[in-house]
């Protein structure tokens, strides 16, 4: 359990792990929040450059600068630039010092470098601003990772007494039961994370592999078939699905999810390595993209926009992490904004072929012959012998 | 007749023995204080020091360490220590480094290095560990090298050694070569050697790894292909053959650094445990004729609770509760528990990392050492761990992870619950350091089983356990009919309020060798009721009212044993 959490940390900083906190409280004007709204808008689909360009018109127009130092803030923590983030979060203190969420965002900042002890103290600040749940629970996760359980514990059980249904909470004193060997009141932890927010996998997944350790593999079967579903990815579900079916009596099937389960286990470590990657080298495009190539290989479609967009924060003119990216906005069922990048691709650099050949291909899935045959005669334009181009068109004419 | 009988006891016999002891006065466990002093400088052992040839790049296996251990070269029935040196790349340094240090017990608490007058002092190469078994037959105790290179196999000719890998079949590899343990596999009374590969590394395939983004660091194993291990058979006549694919050893995922020996079916085969690092552990259960299968993954020991595979290096395996049944500990990564798990039926086991109240006190360390010995003489396993991390500088990118770790001395309330001790006792396992091998044995003769640690690039540890208040007895094993040094036969001692069990064995840990002596702790106890001794080749023999302070030899003979 306790590898597993990290690793999605790493991508979903807002996660339900990792609340960061968003408000925007302190909106000066209408026009400064209308930006701040839109920036957080482009921040959600991973839009890294669009966020900090509507932050620097928001900035222009703002009486009160606190609002947009602290969606700076958010913007480069997303990015994984902490030094960057954390300056603006400080800006923020600075304009206005009793501002929510700052502390906290700093802490988490400071959790995700693995400093644990200076996250515990960014939390401390928070909570003695504003005692709420989610700087609570997030001091407590501080305290996990200094292997000081006691005070987590106590932290955990402080954001539920403020938040009868706060899952997350609920589920950190799950894992804090499990690691102690204290499987049933684990599992009624996890009952209550999961009863709270029956969507979540994470929960249902945990609950699930509690179960199993309970030697009561047979009720999670169900569960852990609908996780493997919908997360093809996820190695645990897989092995707990795998020994949950084995101790059924179901050998054969479940040796074949202990199979898979290795697989995925071995593509999960080639991307815990490129995660590592990223991490010692930040301003590295590339790595990124391979990250993202990775990911995206695995069908983790979300995680793998976000690594591709930071890539092209850091490479903006990058046309191959462009395609990449229009190509994921295809295998995420998203053809319009697929199409925008690719005209925004050949807008900036009309002889790039291959990217002709792409948006013709998606035009004509689309049944828009007309612009089908109008991107690949592009193609022949720069490249009259392309016989990618000159195939498609003698099908599209029916030859 | 024992709750825990041997698969195929052919012969019983019932011998009532009195050998006079110490006096010695009961003491109750529950008031024995543990307590460990540093006697390495004292002993003879300060100038030794392991190096791994390090001078700027980064090589992978400067990170590694090595092992060491308790060897009998001369058969005095005293302790003797050999250290695998380390070694200096040829490529970097002019420099020569001794692979090995061969130090004789003086019996006195002292220690002299007998390294060249052993025939030891002229290897150089790049060593990691050693394991120590009468390979031959002959009464003595060889013992077998693991290196980056070619490994070593030396015969032990009356305390001075021969190496004479070259024709014995095993020097043909050249792998980078971890743990080896020997084992009686086929139970032919000859052992065989299951020799433990890592990753394939050389300095032309090195690879660049950062933790900070501009300087060079060491890698972790991901980055590199494992190797499979290697299982050679005894041929009885000095050579062995390469049988890892007639095994039943092939294929494997590699990076393997232990192995430890079990029979957690009771059928009276020893089957093997094997710890490997980012790849999932495996376990060997013999089919009964000296060839294998791997039921790891099905039998739940191969990964954590999420099916991730650990980072395993010293392993052991015991029985540590009144279940009766095997647990296997695995040393793991830091943010990794310490792996426990215990064989439940079949070929299923249960993980009790968290049970055993191990796991969550092993999250912050870096496990490489792990062994389970009698630490106070109660009658239980406890488990030791010398900790040790791999990055230098982690402290400074890992808040509340450091390069140099404090040991763990987990102790047993005998039902498989364990508490760490060494914050509450301090002294020298206290002490941070870059632990690496682990080894233990009762070097001094007290009764008391004492710790030798090494570092990597850096000191060995000679830790004398000074609890001597509790009672013991100490059995040596010898045999005619399995192989000689009684490896594989398993020992049950039973007191009012104890049932002991114990293995004569080879390996576990991490590249070191532990003597082969096995300790009773007897606590408050006189004497032990009842020894069930479970031959190799499936005999059996019951002893009765064996008095404690003492060490006695059994030597199974066709048809009956002798004791001394």
């Amino acid at each position: 359990m306790r590898r597993l959490i990290p690793l999605l940390l790493f991508l979903y900083c807002c996660s339900s792990n990792e609340k960061q906190v968003v408000d925007v409280s302190y909106s000066s004007n209408l026009r400064t929040s209308r930006f701040l709204l839109q920036g957080s808008d482009a921040l959600r689909q991973h839009n890294f450059i669009q966020a900090l360009t509507l932050a620097d018109s928001a900035d222009k127009y703002a009486t009160q600068k606190a609002d947009v130092h602290f969606f700076k803030g958010r913007v480069y923590s997303e990015l994984g630039r902490f030094a960057e983030a954390d300056q603006a979060y400080k800006n923020a203190l600075k304009a206005a010092p009793g501002y929510r969420g700052v502390w906290n965002n700093l802490g988490n900042n400071a959790y995700r470098q693995q400093n644990f002890s200076r996250a515990i103290d960014y939390y401390r600040q928070e909570i003695t601003q504003n005692q709420a749940p989610i700087p609570l629970r997030a001091l407590g996760r501080a305290f996990v990772e200094l292997g000081k359980t006691d005070s987590a514990r106590t932290y955990f059980q402080k954001a539920i007494d403020l938040d009868r249904n706060y899952a997350a909470a609920h589920f950190n004193l799950a894992q804090l039961e499990e690691d102690e060997g204290k499987l049933k009141q684990a599992l009624q932890y996890a009952g209550r994370a999961y009863g709270i927010e029956p969507d979540n996998l994470e929960y249902r997944y945990v609950y699930s592999t509690l179960l199993v350790q309970m030697d009561r593999g047979s009720e999670a079967i169900y569960n852990l078939r609908e996780i493997v579903k919908k997360w093809p990815w996820h190695h645990g579900a897989h092995y707990n699905l795998g020994r949950a079916l084995v101790k059924a009596g179901q050998k054969t099937n479940g040796e074949n999810y202990l199979e898979q389960a290795e697989q995925v286990r071995a593509t999960q470590a080639k991307i815990d390595h490129l995660e590592n990657t990223v991490r010692a080298l930040p301003d590295d495009p590339y790595s990124y993209a391979a990250l993202a190539f990775a990911l995206r290989k695995v069908g983790r479609y979300n995680d793998a926009m976000h690594s591709y967009k930071v890539a092209l924060y850091l490479e903006p003119d990058n046309f191959d992490i462009w395609n990449n990216v229009a190509n994921l906005y295809l295998l995420q069922g998203d053809t319009i904004t697929a199409l925008a990048t690719y005209n925004y691709i050949v807008y900036k650099n009309p002889t790039l072929t291959d990217i002709w050949l792409n948006m013709g291909v998606v035009h004509a899935l689309s049944n828009q012959k007309e612009k089908a045959r109008s991107a690949w005669e592009q193609v022949l334009t720069y490249q009259s012998d392309n016989a990618a181009a000159l195939n498609y068109l003698k099908k599209l004419n029916g030859n | 007749m024992s709750p825990f009988p041997a698969g195929k006891i052919t012969v019983l016999i019932a011998v009532t023995i009195f050998i006079a002891c110490e006096n010695k006065q009961p003491v109750s466990a529950n008031t024995t204080q543990i307590n460990f002093t540093d006697v390495t400088a004292t002993a003879g052992l300060a100038n030794f020091r392991h190096v791994t040839g390090a001078v700027g790049d980064k090589w992978f296996p400067e990170s590694m360490g090595s092992g060491g251990g308790f060897i009998d070269y001369n058969g005095d029935g005293w302790s003797d220590i050999l250290l695998v040196g380390g070694g200096v790349w040829p490529e970097k340094s002019a420099a020569v480094a001794p692979a090995l240090f061969l130090y004789h017990n003086n019996q006195d608490g002292t220690f002299k290095n007998v390294t060249a007058a052993a025939g030891l002092a002229d290897l150089h190469t790049y060593g990691f560990g050693i394991t120590v078994a009468d390979y031959d037959n002959d009464d003595d105790q060889d013992f077998f090298f693991t290196t980056i290179w070619q490994n070593h196999l030396f015969r032990n000719d009356g305390g001075i050694f021969t190496d004479v890998s070259l024709g014995s079949g095993l020097e043909k590899d050249l792998l980078w070569s971890t743990t080896a343990i020997f084992f009686d596999a086929d139970q032919d009374g000859w052992v065989d050697l299951y020799v433990g590969s890592y990753v394939d590394w050389s300095p032309e395939k090195d690879i660049w790894c950062t933790l900070d983004g501009n300087t060079k660091n060491y890698c972790t194993p991901e980055l590199y292909n494992g190797v499979p291990s290697r299982f050679y058979s005894n041929n009885g006549d000095g050579t062995f053959t390469d049988k890892t694919e007639q095994a039943g050893f092939l294929p494997a995922p590699g990076k393997m650094l232990g192995a430890a020996v079990l029979d957690f079916n009771n059928d009276g085969w020893p089957d093997l445990a094997v710890a490997s690092d980012t790849q999932r552990d495996l376990l060997y259960v013999n089919n009964g004729n000296g060839t294998f299968k791997e039921i790891g993954a099905v039998s739940g020991m191969a990964y954590d609770e999420n099916g991730r595979a650990r980072a395993g290096m010293g392993i052991d395996a015991g029985v540590v509760d009144n279940s009766g049944k095997e647990t296997i500990f695995v040393g793991n990564f830091s943010k990794e528990m310490i792996s426990v798990f215990r064989h439940q039926s079949g070929d299923f086991f249960e993980d009790r990392a968290a049970l055993s109240k191990i796991g969550r006190p092993s999250l912050m360390t870096l496990t490489f050492g792990l062994f389970l010995f009698d630490a106070e003489l109660d009658g239980d396993l406890d488990l030791f761990t010398a900790n040790g991390h791999v990055q230098i500088g982690i402290e400074h990118t890992q808040d509340g992870i450091y390069y140099r770790e404090p040991s763990h001395l987990f102790l047993n309330d005998g039902d498989g619950h364990f508490a760490d001790i060494v914050p509450s006792i301090g002294g020298p396992l206290a002490q941070p350091i870059v632990g690496r091998g682990a080894a233990y044995s009762d070097y001094d003769k007290n009764g008391t089983l004492d710790i030798l640690v090494t570092e990597n690039d850096g000191p060995v540890h000679l830790f004398r356990n000074d609890n001597n208040e509790n009672n013991f007895l100490r059995v040596n094993v010898k045999s005619r009919a399995s192989a000689r040094v009684g490896l594989g036969t398993k020992l049950v001692g039973i007191t009012k309020n104890k049932h002991m069990v114990r293995r004569v064995k080879t390996g576990s840990s991490f590249m070191s060798h532990s003597e082969q002596t096995v300790t009773f702790g007897l606590g408050s106890e006189e004497a032990l009721d009842s020894l069930y001794v479970y031959w190799p080749n499936g005999s059996m023999e019951v002893f009765h009212n064996i008095n404690s302070g003492q060490e006695i030899n059994i030597t199974e003979e066709r048809g009956k044993s002798t004791v001394q």
